[in-house]
Protein backbone atom coordinates (compact mmCIF):
# COMPACT_ATOMS: atom_id res chain seq x y z
CA UNK A 1 0.00 0.00 0.00
CA UNK A 2 2.94 2.51 0.85
CA UNK A 3 4.18 1.47 -2.81
CA UNK A 4 0.95 2.23 -4.51
CA UNK A 5 1.22 5.48 -2.77
CA UNK A 6 4.53 6.15 -4.59
CA UNK A 7 3.43 4.73 -7.76
CA UNK A 8 3.05 7.90 -9.29
CA UNK A 9 6.42 8.48 -8.64
CA UNK A 10 7.77 5.49 -10.53
CA UNK A 11 6.02 6.57 -13.38
CA UNK A 12 7.76 9.61 -13.65
CA UNK A 13 10.47 8.13 -13.00
CA UNK A 14 9.88 5.40 -16.13
CA UNK A 15 10.46 2.40 -13.86
CA UNK A 16 8.33 -0.41 -14.02
CA UNK A 17 7.36 -2.22 -10.67
CA UNK A 18 6.32 -5.83 -9.82
CA UNK A 19 5.74 -7.57 -7.54
CA UNK A 20 5.98 -11.09 -6.33
CA UNK A 21 4.77 -13.51 -3.88
CA UNK A 22 3.20 -17.18 -2.96
CA UNK A 23 -0.58 -15.83 -3.05
CA UNK A 24 -3.34 -16.96 -5.39
CA UNK A 25 -4.57 -14.60 -7.98
CA UNK A 26 -7.88 -14.50 -5.97
CA UNK A 27 -6.19 -13.28 -2.92
CA UNK A 28 -4.30 -10.59 -5.38
CA UNK A 29 -7.59 -9.85 -6.94
CA UNK A 30 -8.94 -9.14 -3.80
CA UNK A 31 -6.00 -7.14 -2.33
CA UNK A 32 -5.91 -5.33 -6.01
CA UNK A 33 -9.54 -4.23 -5.51
CA UNK A 34 -9.31 -3.46 -1.50
CA UNK A 35 -6.26 -1.18 -2.28
CA UNK A 36 -6.91 -0.19 -5.61
CA UNK A 37 -3.59 -1.43 -6.62
CA UNK A 38 -2.09 -0.36 -10.39
CA UNK A 39 0.75 -2.62 -11.00
CA UNK A 40 0.99 -6.23 -11.36
CA UNK A 41 1.07 -8.43 -8.37
CA UNK A 42 2.48 -11.70 -9.96
CA UNK A 43 1.03 -14.93 -8.21
CA UNK A 44 3.69 -17.74 -7.55
CA UNK A 45 0.93 -20.01 -5.99
CA UNK A 46 2.86 -23.29 -5.63
CA UNK A 47 6.55 -21.09 -5.22
CA UNK A 48 8.19 -22.45 -8.14
CA UNK A 49 9.57 -19.15 -9.40
CA UNK A 50 10.56 -18.02 -5.84
CA UNK A 51 12.49 -21.95 -5.20
CA UNK A 52 13.72 -21.35 -8.54
CA UNK A 53 15.54 -17.93 -7.99
CA UNK A 54 16.63 -19.19 -4.13
CA UNK A 55 13.61 -16.81 -2.45
CA UNK A 56 11.94 -19.61 -0.05
CA UNK A 57 11.90 -18.55 3.31
CA UNK A 58 13.48 -21.09 5.58
CA UNK A 59 11.76 -18.99 8.29
CA UNK A 60 8.71 -21.73 7.97
CA UNK A 61 8.61 -25.36 8.27
CA UNK A 62 7.04 -27.52 5.62
CA UNK A 63 3.81 -28.37 7.63
CA UNK A 64 3.66 -24.39 8.52
CA UNK A 65 0.41 -22.57 7.34
CA UNK A 66 3.05 -19.94 6.13
CA UNK A 67 5.12 -22.54 4.07
CA UNK A 68 6.47 -21.41 0.73
CA UNK A 69 6.37 -17.64 1.11
CA UNK A 70 9.29 -15.93 -0.48
CA UNK A 71 12.21 -14.16 1.44
CA UNK A 72 11.61 -10.12 1.24
CA UNK A 73 13.96 -8.47 -0.63
CA UNK A 74 14.15 -5.85 -3.68
CA UNK A 75 15.43 -5.58 -6.91
CA UNK A 76 16.59 -2.74 -8.65
CA UNK A 77 17.08 -3.79 -12.75
CA UNK A 78 18.79 -1.74 -14.94
CA UNK A 79 17.22 -0.89 -18.91
CA UNK A 80 19.05 -3.93 -19.80
CA UNK A 81 17.78 -5.75 -17.13
CA UNK A 82 20.89 -6.58 -15.19
CA UNK A 83 20.53 -6.50 -11.34
CA UNK A 84 22.01 -2.93 -10.44
CA UNK A 85 21.18 -3.03 -6.86
CA UNK A 86 19.58 -5.66 -4.33
CA UNK A 87 18.05 -5.13 -0.67
CA UNK A 88 17.26 -7.78 1.57
CA UNK A 89 15.23 -7.32 4.44
CA UNK A 90 17.76 -7.41 7.60
CA UNK A 91 14.98 -9.83 9.62
CA UNK A 92 11.75 -11.28 7.64
CA UNK A 93 10.11 -9.19 9.72
CA UNK A 94 10.98 -5.82 8.33
CA UNK A 95 9.22 -4.17 5.42
CA UNK A 96 11.80 -2.61 3.27
CA UNK A 97 9.94 0.95 2.48
CA UNK A 98 9.69 1.52 -1.10
CA UNK A 99 10.30 5.07 -1.08
CA UNK A 100 13.62 4.90 0.80
CA UNK A 101 14.68 2.39 -2.27
CA UNK A 102 13.57 4.91 -4.69
CA UNK A 103 14.64 7.73 -3.08
CA UNK A 104 18.07 6.44 -2.67
CA UNK A 105 18.33 5.27 -6.62
CA UNK A 106 16.18 7.75 -8.52
CA UNK A 107 15.63 10.53 -6.26
CA UNK A 108 11.62 10.17 -5.97
CA UNK A 109 9.70 13.30 -4.58
CA UNK A 110 7.87 13.31 -2.04
CA UNK A 111 5.64 15.67 -1.15
CA UNK A 112 5.54 16.10 2.84
CA UNK A 113 9.03 17.84 2.72
CA UNK A 114 10.85 21.40 1.75
CA UNK A 115 13.02 22.19 -0.21
CA UNK A 116 14.75 19.86 -2.12
CA UNK A 117 17.62 19.42 -4.29
CA UNK A 118 19.50 16.56 -6.64
CA UNK A 119 22.62 16.25 -8.10
CA UNK A 120 23.05 13.07 -9.66
CA UNK A 121 26.28 11.61 -10.27
CA UNK A 122 27.64 8.17 -11.88
CA UNK A 123 29.81 7.40 -8.71
CA UNK A 124 28.31 10.02 -6.12
CA UNK A 125 25.16 10.96 -6.17
CA UNK A 126 23.09 13.62 -3.42
CA UNK A 127 19.70 14.44 -2.47
CA UNK A 128 19.47 16.75 -0.26
CA UNK A 129 16.03 18.05 1.69
CA UNK A 130 15.03 20.09 4.68
CA UNK A 131 12.06 17.89 6.56
CA UNK A 132 9.57 20.81 6.61
CA UNK A 133 8.92 23.37 4.15
CA UNK A 134 8.70 25.82 7.14
CA UNK A 135 9.67 27.15 10.00
CA UNK A 136 8.78 29.27 13.29
CA UNK A 137 11.21 30.91 15.97
CA UNK A 138 13.32 28.20 17.63
CA UNK A 139 11.55 25.08 15.78
CA UNK A 140 14.02 22.41 14.87
CA UNK A 141 13.97 21.01 11.16
CA UNK A 142 16.20 18.59 10.06
CA UNK A 143 18.26 18.56 7.04
CA UNK A 144 18.70 15.19 5.63
CA UNK A 145 21.72 14.56 3.06
CA UNK A 146 21.20 10.71 1.13
CA UNK A 147 24.28 10.11 -0.06
CA UNK A 148 24.13 7.28 -2.59
CA UNK A 149 27.73 5.54 -3.38
CA UNK A 150 27.91 3.22 -6.94
CA UNK A 151 28.60 -0.41 -6.16
CA UNK A 152 32.00 -1.01 -6.23
CA UNK A 153 32.90 2.58 -4.78
CA UNK A 154 33.51 4.25 -1.39
CA UNK A 155 34.12 7.73 0.45
CA UNK A 156 36.35 8.00 3.00
CA UNK A 157 35.39 8.09 6.82
CA UNK A 158 37.78 9.99 9.20
CA UNK A 159 40.32 9.62 10.27
CA UNK A 160 42.08 9.47 6.53
CA UNK A 161 45.50 8.87 5.56
CA UNK A 162 47.36 11.99 4.46
CA UNK A 163 46.04 12.88 1.05
CA UNK A 164 42.89 11.71 1.34
CA UNK A 165 40.06 13.63 2.21
CA UNK A 166 37.19 13.08 4.35
CA UNK A 167 33.44 12.54 3.64
CA UNK A 168 32.06 15.82 5.38
CA UNK A 169 28.79 17.81 5.52
CA UNK A 170 28.87 21.21 6.54
CA UNK A 171 26.11 23.86 7.42
CA UNK A 172 26.96 27.44 6.35
CA UNK A 173 26.26 29.86 9.03
CA UNK A 174 23.50 32.08 9.08
CA UNK A 175 22.11 34.90 11.64
CA UNK A 176 20.07 32.51 14.38
CA UNK A 177 20.61 29.54 12.97
CA UNK A 178 21.95 26.70 15.39
CA UNK A 179 23.69 23.43 13.72
CA UNK A 180 23.63 20.78 15.41
CA UNK A 181 25.74 17.56 15.63
CA UNK A 182 25.63 15.35 12.05
CA UNK A 183 24.04 12.59 12.53
CA UNK A 184 26.04 9.53 10.23
CA UNK A 185 26.61 6.21 9.68
CA UNK A 186 29.87 5.01 11.47
CA UNK A 187 32.46 4.57 8.38
CA UNK A 188 33.91 1.06 8.35
CA UNK A 189 37.11 -0.24 7.84
CA UNK A 190 38.86 -1.10 4.44
CA UNK A 191 42.05 -2.01 2.83
CA UNK A 192 43.46 -2.39 -0.66
CA UNK A 193 45.38 -5.03 -1.93
CA UNK A 194 49.29 -3.56 -2.22
CA UNK A 195 48.42 -0.82 -0.10
CA UNK A 196 49.96 -0.42 3.90
CA UNK A 197 47.19 2.11 4.45
CA UNK A 198 44.32 1.80 6.58
CA UNK A 199 40.86 3.51 5.54
CA UNK A 200 37.96 3.80 6.83
CA UNK A 201 34.90 4.06 4.60
CA UNK A 202 31.23 4.47 3.41
CA UNK A 203 29.70 2.31 0.61
CA UNK A 204 26.31 2.41 -0.67
CA UNK A 205 23.11 4.70 0.82
CA UNK A 206 25.04 7.20 3.77
CA UNK A 207 22.07 9.13 5.52
CA UNK A 208 23.29 12.05 7.29
CA UNK A 209 20.78 14.25 9.16
CA UNK A 210 21.44 17.44 10.79
CA UNK A 211 19.62 19.29 13.47
CA UNK A 212 18.76 22.89 12.59
CA UNK A 213 17.74 25.13 14.89
CA UNK A 214 16.21 28.48 14.27
CA UNK A 215 16.34 30.66 17.51
CA UNK A 216 14.85 33.92 15.52
CA UNK A 217 12.51 34.74 13.64
CA UNK A 218 14.69 35.73 10.50
CA UNK A 219 12.33 35.84 7.72
CA UNK A 220 13.00 33.64 4.43
CA UNK A 221 16.02 31.74 4.65
CA UNK A 222 18.17 29.58 2.60
CA UNK A 223 20.37 27.12 4.15
CA UNK A 224 23.23 26.54 2.48
CA UNK A 225 25.35 22.81 2.76
CA UNK A 226 28.01 21.48 1.49
CA UNK A 227 29.12 18.07 0.74
CA UNK A 228 32.95 17.20 0.47
CA UNK A 229 34.27 13.80 -0.63
CA UNK A 230 36.53 11.80 -2.64
CA UNK A 231 35.03 9.20 -4.42
CA UNK A 232 37.78 5.50 -5.19
CA UNK A 233 37.12 2.35 -6.46
CA UNK A 234 40.00 -0.49 -5.72
CA UNK A 235 41.40 0.68 -8.69
CA UNK A 236 40.94 4.61 -9.42
CA UNK A 237 40.38 7.33 -7.28
CA UNK A 238 38.56 10.53 -8.55
CA UNK A 239 39.63 14.11 -7.83
CA UNK A 240 37.99 15.40 -3.74
CA UNK A 241 34.87 17.68 -4.81
CA UNK A 242 33.28 19.87 -2.73
CA UNK A 243 28.92 19.66 -3.68
CA UNK A 244 26.97 22.73 -2.79
CA UNK A 245 23.36 22.94 -1.87
CA UNK A 246 21.16 25.18 -1.29
CA UNK A 247 17.41 25.04 0.48
CA UNK A 248 15.16 27.44 1.38
CA UNK A 249 12.62 27.57 4.15
CA UNK A 250 10.16 29.82 5.09
CA UNK A 251 8.86 31.24 8.13
CA UNK A 252 6.10 31.20 9.90
CA UNK A 253 4.94 33.93 12.28
CA UNK A 254 5.12 32.28 15.47
CA UNK A 255 1.36 33.28 16.39
CA UNK A 256 -0.90 32.90 13.56
CA UNK A 257 -3.69 35.24 13.39
CA UNK A 258 -7.10 34.61 12.31
CA UNK A 259 -7.68 36.93 8.93
CA UNK B 1 17.55 -20.64 16.12
CA UNK B 2 20.14 -18.44 14.81
CA UNK B 3 19.96 -14.37 15.45
CA UNK B 4 19.87 -11.83 13.23
CA UNK B 5 23.50 -11.12 13.33
CA UNK B 6 24.94 -14.59 12.79
CA UNK B 7 22.57 -15.31 9.59
CA UNK B 8 22.27 -11.77 8.36
CA UNK B 9 25.55 -11.31 6.08
CA UNK B 10 26.26 -15.36 4.92
CA UNK B 11 22.33 -15.74 4.30
CA UNK B 12 22.09 -12.65 2.22
CA UNK B 13 24.74 -13.74 0.24
CA UNK B 14 22.69 -16.75 -0.73
CA UNK B 15 19.28 -15.34 -1.11
CA UNK B 16 18.26 -14.84 -4.49
CA UNK B 17 20.18 -13.45 -8.06
CA UNK B 18 23.40 -11.44 -7.34
CA UNK B 19 24.24 -7.77 -8.39
CA UNK B 20 25.85 -7.57 -11.62
CA UNK B 21 23.18 -10.93 -12.52
CA UNK B 22 20.46 -10.51 -15.08
CA UNK B 23 17.37 -11.07 -13.33
CA UNK B 24 16.27 -14.47 -14.31
CA UNK B 25 13.17 -14.73 -16.85
CA UNK B 26 9.90 -15.01 -14.35
CA UNK B 27 6.64 -15.35 -16.11
CA UNK B 28 4.01 -15.58 -13.56
CA UNK B 29 0.32 -14.63 -13.64
CA UNK B 30 -1.03 -11.35 -12.53
CA UNK B 31 -3.83 -10.40 -10.10
CA UNK B 32 -5.98 -10.65 -13.10
CA UNK B 33 -4.80 -14.02 -14.67
CA UNK B 34 -2.53 -12.33 -17.42
CA UNK B 35 0.37 -14.29 -17.98
CA UNK B 36 3.54 -11.19 -17.14
CA UNK B 37 7.06 -11.90 -18.31
CA UNK B 38 8.97 -9.21 -16.63
CA UNK B 39 11.28 -8.49 -18.70
CA UNK B 40 9.11 -8.84 -21.99
CA UNK B 41 6.12 -6.04 -19.73
CA UNK B 42 9.26 -4.10 -18.65
CA UNK B 43 10.20 -3.47 -22.30
CA UNK B 44 13.58 -0.80 -22.16
CA UNK B 45 12.63 0.71 -18.62
CA UNK B 46 14.30 -0.10 -15.65
CA UNK B 47 12.40 -2.27 -12.90
CA UNK B 48 12.03 -2.50 -9.04
CA UNK B 49 10.87 -5.98 -8.37
CA UNK B 50 9.82 -6.70 -4.98
CA UNK B 51 9.86 -9.79 -3.27
CA UNK B 52 7.40 -9.71 -0.30
CA UNK B 53 5.94 -12.39 1.90
CA UNK B 54 1.88 -12.32 1.58
CA UNK B 55 -0.79 -10.03 0.81
CA UNK B 56 -2.96 -11.90 3.47
CA UNK B 57 -0.62 -11.87 6.29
Amino acid sequence: VELQERLADYAAHNVAVFAISYDSIDVLHGFTEKYGIAFPLLSDAGSVAIRRLGHLSRQFAEDHANFGAAYPATYILDADGIIVEKRIAESERERETAAGILEARFGGHSSAHGSEVVIPGDQVAIRAYLDSPTYRMAQRLRLIVDVSVADGWHVYGEPVPDGYVPFSVTVGPLTGLTVGPLVAPEPHPFSVDGLDEQFVVHEGLIRCVVPLTFAESAGDLTVQAQIRFQACSTSECLMPTTLSVELSVRMLIHVERQS
Amino acid sequence: VTTPSDDTQASHERIGPAIGERFPDVVLPDQYGAQIDVHAARGQRPALIIFYRSARW
